[in-house]
């Protein structure tokens, strides 16, 4: 026979069975006349009585509409800001597959070509002895020049390098933000879906008893901060970010990679290429076109620097989001709720150091 | 009044004794640990005996008083062997889900706990193997490379180069996975370790060295150290899993990977065509063939990267990406973050029970290590 007990049960059975626990020893105190076991148990009831009361506060509170509305409104945007993360990511896969293209370009030429040269004659044209002798010869330097010859080329790739390579690296680093905001979204989650079912009453109850009252203590001031705190310093992040750089006043307004995508081609690589007297082609050169190469230099610092800055969707924009917005802030947040959740559980009684826990995140 | 303290430690004893000797948790604590613990106690108590009639026959009350006061603490210790020996039955036939407890079921703890990490250990080696697999797929369409050579002059292009880069993104993911599957490991293996019989071995030795007053206090770290890693900790790590809410087998989404049917063959198609009409069209316009060669693939670049995102690259690319970030983030949970917590829980209730059982002991340096 198996009975199935749910997490808020056991909190209260823990604290039923506390108490009783605290009323036995209480009598065994008379008993054997000690004034230790006496303080003990009274202490006990005390700190049951403080658990019933936080248990029922931290309830009451967490089933409040703002505060379900408070924490549903960072989920989103956390969801928001991974997503559009990964738009940017996906931006400037977008933009490198061109300049990969691009630069993958490379034009060879082998001399031995000119070995050839002149040989060629139309089919049905009669020939000379002369002819038939060239012909010999220049088939006989053909092969010589097929067994070792020289060959020259130049690629695109020289000039798109160092952009290929600054992104190429950056898809290194870029796991960092887009992992770790989703192990904030996991995190929260979880927080959302278990803080209140699982996390506190698991607390309440190891609370409950003396031996293991540190670990309950560290488990109710974790909930406090997770489901208080660390959403509240997410809602900051987005207000931070909205008021100070003008990320979009709406949620869809802040979807700066989604609503509009880094200006790789249009901006910078298309005016870059007709600068350096590749224009007039179909597809997506949207850039002027110049007909005078010296102004390639000028070209590219101009288009940089709307690249870098200007555009809606600037580099500077995208560094925003991903490398602020998605690493530094959330990591501020964490590292916030986990220093408050230490001070929790001190007050609560326990000095568990949160260091190790902090260092992880 | 001391023929009824005799009387209760007796019955003590044997109750101690029928706990001990069951099963706990599948492990058969022997009858020679029992012998150890039963021994422990009769010593300790015979020494208690001659040392209050020693202060008997030298007429000191205090020894008397003391003696009283350790013949307290060994009862204490037989008390605390029956409650650890019944807390253990009742921690063994508990099984933990996201909703609850469910006691007396057949579904043992520390089977379920075994179940769990090894499946979270095998997922997670999968999922190195996986993305592995993605960024070899990955890295060789980005190697493809092709173009037109005709007497002496050659055009060589690399239309899928972008994907190289994607494999580049992945494969920080990879090593940091092989790294979350080492703690994975680690963790098994400590559990396992934990759940030895030779492990096991301490509590009742712990139990022992309790009743003598010499090793009193490292008796109860010995005790509390044995309970919280053999029994308290598999009960944590159960409600980490249980807090996930995801079977362990459910924690990675496979890497899609590119099709070569949907999107390579047809992609390279376009561009030879692309390249090839680009190239006629030019050529008397141009002047000359390696103009034209050189337009019909500069107009392949431009033309191709359009086509890239059309086919593949927006779906197939950002769902691998979101599908391995999300994947990551999980694992990270499972093997950094919930272990880390656990270790935390468990040694602070390592810490109250060495304090109430013996002496309080700090094992920050265990963390540490952790």
């Amino acid at each position: 026979m198996s009975v199935s007990v749910t997490w808020d049960q056991l909190a209260i059975f823990g604290v039923l069975m506390a108490f009783l626990l605290s009323a036995l020893v209480y009598m065994l105190s008379h008993i054997i006349s000690s004034e230790l076991l006496r303080a003990w148990a009274r202490h006990e009831v005390q700190s049951l009585f403080l658990t019933l009361i936080l248990f029922a506060s931290l309830v009451s509170l967490a089933s409040l509409d703002f505060v379900v509305q408070y924490r549903n409104g960072a989920s989103d945007y956390l969801k928001m800001l991974y997503s559009d993360g990964v738009y940017c990511q996906f931006s400037m896969l977008d933009g490198m597959n061109a300049l990969g293209m691009l630069s993958s370009l490379s034009v060879n030429i082998n001399p031995t070509i000119f070995s050839l040269k002149g040989s060629t004659t139309l089919a049905g044209e009669p020939k000379s002895e002369g002819e038939v002798k060239m012909e010999k010869y220049t088939a006989g330097q053909a092969q010589a020049g097929a067994q070792s010859s020289i060959t020259a080329g130049i690629s695109l790739g020289a000039i798109l390098q160092p952009f290929m390579t600054a992104f190429s690296d950056l898809q290194g680093f870029l796991f960092i933000p887009f992992s770790f905001l989703q192990f904030h979204i996991q995190l929260l989650d979880i927080i959302i879906k278990k803080g209140a079912t699982l996390i506190l009453p698991l607390g309440v109850f190891l609370r409950a008893f003396k031996f293991t009252r540190h670990g309950g203590n560290l488990l109710i001031a974790l909930f406090i901060a997770l489901y208080f705190i660390l959403p509240g310093m997410y809602l900051f992040n987005k207000g931070l970010m909205q008021e100070k750089f003008g990320l979009g006043s709406t949620d869809d307004d802040m979807k700066v990679c989604e609503n509009s995508k880094p200006g790789l081609i249009s901006e910078f690589a298309g005016p870059v290429m007709s600068a350096a007297g590749f224009s007039g082609f179909a597809g997506m050169s949207n850039g002027p076109s110049f007909s005078d190469t010296s102004t390639l230099s000028s070209t590219i610092l101009s288009k940089s620097e709307n690249l870098l800055y200007t555009s809606s969707s600037s580099f500077t924009v995208v560094f925003l989001r991903v490398g602020v917005e998605s690493t530094i802030l959330p990591m501020f947040a964490i590292i916030v709720t986990l220093g408050l959740a230490r001070e929790f559980a001190m007050l609560l009684g326990s000095d568990i150091d949160f260091s190790q826990l902090v260092r992880v995140v | 009044m001391k023929q009824i303290l005799m009387y209760i430690a007796l019955a003590l004893l044997l109750f101690t004794g029928s706990a001990h000797a069951a099963d706990a948790c599948g492990v058969v604590f022997s009858s020679d640990m029992l012998s150890i613990f039963a021994l422990g106690i009769l010593i300790s108590v015979l020494l208690i005996s001659l040392w209050y009639m020693a202060g008997m026959f030298l007429g000191s009350p205090d020894i008397e008083a003391t003696m009283k006061l350790e013949l307290q603490q060994v009862g204490l210790t037989l008390v605390i062997a029956l409650i650890i020996g019944g807390s253990i039955q009742v921690l063994c036939n508990v099984n933990i889900t996201p909703e609850g407890l469910d006691v007396g079921t057949k579904e043992n703890l520390i089977s379920t706990v075994d179940k769990n990490l090894l499946g979270a250990t095998k997922t997670t080696l999968n999922a190195y193997l996986d993305m592995s697999q993605g960024i070899f797929d990955y890295a060789k369409v980005g190697s493809i490379y092709g173009g037109i050579s005709s007497v002496g002059v050659s055009i060589m292009f690399a239309p899928f180069s972008i994907y190289s880069s994607v494999a580049q993104a992945i494969s920080p993911v990879t090593q940091m996975t092989l790294i979350a599957y080492f703690s994975l490991v680690f963790q098994y293996s400590l559990f396992k370790m934990t759940q030895s019989a030779v492990f096991l071995y301490l509590l009742p030795i712990g139990l022992t060295l309790r009743a003598f007053p010499i090793s009193r206090k490292f008796g109860g770290v010995l005790v509390a150290v044995c309970l919280g890693m053999s029994f308290i900790y598999p009960l944590v790590v159960s409600v980490g899993f249980a807090m996930l809410d995801k079977a362990p087998a459910d924690m990675y989404r496979n890497i899609q990977g590119i099709s070569p049917d949907s999107y390579i063959y047809p992609t390279s198609i376009a561009l030879i065509a692309i390249s090839v009409a680009t190239f006629i069209v030019s050529l008397p316009v141009s002047g000359g063939f390696i103009a034209a060669a050189a337009l019909g693939a500069l107009n392949l670049g431009y033309v191709g990267s359009a086509l890239g995102i059309e086919l593949q690259l927006f779906t197939g690319v950002l769902s691998d990406l979101r599908s391995v970030y999300a994947s990551f983030a999980t694992i990270m949970i499972l093997a950094f973050f919930l272990p880390i917590l656990e270790v935390m829980i468990v040694s602070a209730i390592v810490r109250s029970l060495s304090a109430a059982i013996g002496a309080e002991t700090d094992i920050s340096g265990i963390m540490r290590a952790f």
